[in-house]
């Protein structure tokens, strides 16, 4: 943002310098033509001045010529006063006198006659007055026009003479000789020069404006005079490219006050600025080259230019100073902090208070956090709840006490699933099929988690429903095979282990679609016994699958597992495999224990193994069964509902923990006492309130587990239904006066074991109780 | 269940300690005997011992007996248990029998 910031604020500045420039450079420009113009207007009135002193100079020298004139005409005069012979025709005195003055000729005219009396020029003498021809007139040349204004005050001729010289005759009448007149003969060309002298030296003073400036004088649109001597008398069209002069009518007096604008124009192949001023008779066309007007224009922007640069330059560092202090500072503590937020941790806060805004903007990103994290909260807790019940429901659905059929003396399984997420593919099932036939069945869906928590449910029930048919087990599994293609939109499959087991025989027949290896104890050992292994459920179609039986013998376990017992790792990435499970299974504890014992023993070796369950990445599922014969275990023991029998059943127990229990005196005795207590309220309880009949039959089934340490008694009767956990408990604190009799029992028991668990399951109430032995 | 019974200190009025020596398993099926046994000694008895020395275990029907004693002796006349494992003696304060009678 800085960064961005930054780049921004210098294309600001640099626009800023940019346009700040232009309107310098055009200010310059200005500044400059204004000076240009001044200079101008100054020029003008100083050649006003200079052609106003020409004017008057010009008229001195005319008069002093003409004043010349005059006193010749007066000394002609004289000496024909003096000299009257000259009357007589004497031509002598003329001629000197003529030369002395320096005149073309002198007449003396009778203007009687009007005829030449006497003249310098005797040829001439006795013509005519007027025998000279007139001078070609020209009205528009200066000259002329000068010559017409002195014939307003004198008499003057402008003639060509014989010999074709051009005159200027001026007359004057003899004042002592009436009749006769002088008449004086002037070159006009030395009249013309004086003339021109005049006019060229005093009245044409132009003035140079700077190197390249100056003042043109233009009067009917030619040059009259320029500080460019060769323009002079040139038209100004052939001059300048185009000059625009004003018309004579302009109102010069007014306009000449103030500062003409400047006009570009080319006069003379250079790029000028121009302004017109105007005196009565000339058009003043003052210039300058563009160059120069400039001259100073680089100079002064190129300072302008440095300083703008520096004044911007300075705002920038100031503005990217002030805006990180006071904006991005802030915003970078708030970003830091949004980022750890970003990073998972909801738990950081905002706080950046350095500005008001800040503080509302952390404020409200911490409120949105904390309303973030409540909803996920909410979100996890109600994801929780429904995996949780997802779980139960799953859980449900599969035998979870254990003996699951604690009267069945010939058999004794015990199976335990933990799914590696909240629900998993993993399952077993276990059921009764008819008194001699039980189902026994471990299997895994491919994959795991929801997916396969669905299919696993849709697989159980079609084999529990399947085996329960009655069909040979061949055609249950292939009947399971085809539906389960049939409903298979997602690939998935299971590989299960079906069983049937006979418990009048010993007969285990099964099926292996695709599952881990059986494994079996006989004569003492756990091994790992190679079958047939047919092709997965679920993965093809109209397949027949072959079953297999083993002959089982009193004393034999069966263990069956999923492969997230072998493929548990421990901390070197290591398998457990079927060896590290035979290993355990063969030891001393594993080939004694009973099969509840043996799949807790088996499970916290695995756990132990997969360093603290960290290695198990797949639903966990074992399996064990124990064929104890026909003849039955020694676990059993069947008394009358009767009060009578109660010291059998303690005996029989008080028998189990001294052959069994392997505690110390003291301890044992404390067991025993205990037990008793226990025994005595809860078979004269069921012999009260259950409501069985004398010749009905109580089974009491006691037993030692090695792992965990305890005794576990059943107690199963075909009673009415009678749930002693649901019994209230009396207070105890009661004075003796207060308290009732009954009711203590279920209390005494409920304190004294460490388990008491009751359920009602084909028409016999199941009572078992727990106590640890350690 | 053997009952035994030793009658100690008679006074005047024909009062004494009685304490029944208890012998077995003190439950359902042997409380109607302890329960004889105490209603023959009441009506002479002006304090009650039991003693527990060779009781093996005591169920609520035992219990009932000995609230039946505290009962019908009432507030004037004491009824201790004595020599009572640490099992009974557990049982006594679960079933908040500690309170009522005096367990040494």
């Amino acid at each position: 943002m800085r960064k961005a910031f930054r780049k921004k604020l210098l294309i600001v500045v640099a626009i800023a310098i940019l346009v700040a420039s232009f309107f310098s450079l055009d200010i310059v420009d200005r500044n400059c033509r204004t000076h240009a113009g001044k200079l101008f207007l100054e020029t003008y009135k100083d050649t006003v001045r200079a052609l106003n002193l020409g004017d008057k100079q010009s008229y001195e020298l005319r008069s002093n010529m003409m004043h010349s004139v005059l006193s010749s005409l007066e000394t002609v005069a004289e000496v024909v006063d003096s000299f009257p012979s000259v009357l007589g025709k004497d031509s002598k005195v003329l001629v000197r006198l003529c030369n002395g003055l320096g005149l073309s000729r002198i007449d003396i005219i009778d203007s009687v006659h009007n005829v030449i009396a006497v003249s310098s020029d005797i040829l001439i003498v006795g013509g005519g007055a007027r025998s000279d021809r007139s001078a070609p007139y020209d009205p528009s040349s200066d000259f002329c026009a000068f010559v017409n204004s002195i014939g307003t005050y004198r008499q003057v001729e402008y003639v060509l003479d014989s010999k074709g010289r051009e005159l200027l005759l001026f007359s004057a009448p003899l004042s002592r000789h009436p009749g006769f007149l002088v008449r004086l003969g002037i070159s006009a060309e030395s009249f013309k020069t004086t003339y021109n002298i005049a006019e060229n030296q005093f009245i044409y003073g132009s003035l140079p404006i700077g190197e390249t400036g100056g003042v043109d004088i233009v009067e009917n649109g030619v040059i009259k005079n320029s500080p460019n001597e060769h323009l002079v008398g040139r038209r100004v069209e052939e001059v300048y490219d185009n000059l625009i002069l004003p018309e004579d009518t302009y109102n010069f007096n007014a306009a000449n006050e103030k500062e003409h604008s400047l006009l570009p124009v080319k006069r003379d192949g250079l790029s000028c600025y121009y302004s017109v001023y105007q005196t009565e008779r000339y058009k003043l066309v003052c210039y300058m080259s563009v160059r120069e007007i400039y001259a100073t224009r680089r100079t002064v922007f190129s300072a302008m230019l440095v300083i703008f640069a520096i004044i911007f330059v300075s705002i920038f560092f100031a503005a990217s100073y002030l805006v990180r202090m006071i904006m991005i500072d802030g915003l970078d503590r708030i970003n830091d902090s949004l980022a750890e937020i970003e990073g998972g941790d909801l738990n950081v806060r905002v706080e950046e208070d350095s500005y008001p805004e800040f503080s509302v903007l952390s404020q409200g990103i911490n409120s949105t956090v904390d309303a973030l994290k409540n909803l996920m909260e909410r979100q996890v807790a109600h994801d929780a709840e429904q995996m949780e019940l997802a779980r139960t429901i799953q859980l449900s659905c599969l035998p979870k006490y254990f003996p699951t059929y604690p009267e069945l003396r010939s058999m004794d399984l015990c199976a335990l699933t933990e799914p590696a997420q909240e629900v998993g593919g993993d399952f077993y099932d276990y059921f009764r099929i008819s008194d001699s036939l039980y189902g026994v069945m471990i299997a895994d869906v491919s994959e795991h988690g929801i997916p396969a928590a669905l299919l696993m449910m849709t697989a159980k029930t079609a084999i529990h429903d399947a085996v329960l048919s009655g069909d040979s087990l061949e055609r249950c599994v292939e009947s399971v095979n085809i539906s389960l293609c049939e409903n298979n939109a997602t690939g998935m499959f299971v590989t299960a282990f079906v069983g049937i087991m006979n418990v009048a025989s010993g007969e285990f027949k099964f099926v292996n679609a695709g599952h881990c290896r059986p494994i079996l104890y006989k004569n003492g050992r756990w091994q790992e016994i190679k079958v047939n292994s047919c092709f997965v459920l679920g993965g093809l179609d109209n397949l027949s699958y072959a079953s297999q039986s083993w002959q089982l013998e009193p004393g034999d376990k069966v263990f069956l597992y999923t492969d997230g017992v072998t493929e548990a790792l421990n901390e070197d990435g290591e398998f457990f495999g079927a060896e590290g499970l035979l290993k355990v299974l063969n030891g001393e504890k594993g080939r004694s224990y009973d099969c509840a014992s043996l799949i807790n023993y088996v499970k916290a070796a695995l756990d132990e193994f997969a360093d603290d369950r960290r290695g198990i990445g797949d639903d966990v599922t074992m399996l064990a069964f124990e064929y104890f014969g026909s003849r039955g275990s020694d676990k059993f023991l069947e008394v009358n509902s009767s009060g009578d029998e109660l010291d059998r059943i303690l005996d029989f127990v008080e028998d189990l923990l001294d052959r069994k229990a392997d505690l110390q005196e003291e301890a044992l005795a404390r067991i025993k006492t205990t037990v008793s207590t226990v025994i005595d309220d809860i078979f004269t309880n069921i012999t009260s309130y259950s409501g069985a009949e004398k010749d009905c039959k109580v089974l009491i089934r006691a037993e030692i587990q090695d792992c965990p340490k305890q005794l576990t008694v059943h107690f199963i009767d075909g009673g009415r239904p009678y749930d002693p956990t649901a019994i209230e408990t009396p207070n105890v604190n009661l004075s003796f006066e207060e308290r009732r009799y009954g009711g203590l029992g279920v209390h005494l028991v409920k304190n004294l074991t460490d388990r008491m668990t009751y359920r009602y399951k084909d028409g016999c109430n199941i009572l078992c109780l727990i106590k640890k032995l350690e | 269940m053997k009952i035994e019974k030793r009658i100690e200190n008679s006074d005047a009025g024909g009062n004494s300690e009685v304490t029944l020596l208890l012998d077995g398993r003190f439950g359902s099926s042997t409380a109607s005997d302890v329960e004889n046994a105490v209603n023959e000694v009441l009506p002479h008895c002006r304090k009650l011992v039991f003693d527990f020395s060779k009781v093996d275990y005591i169920s609520s029907a035992g219990l009932r007996v000995l609230l039946m004693a505290k009962k019908k002796l009432g507030a004037s006349a004491p009824v201790t248990v004595c020599n009572a494992n640490s099992v009974v003696k557990e049982i006594f304060d679960i079933s908040g029998f500690s309170q009522i009678l005096q367990v040494q």
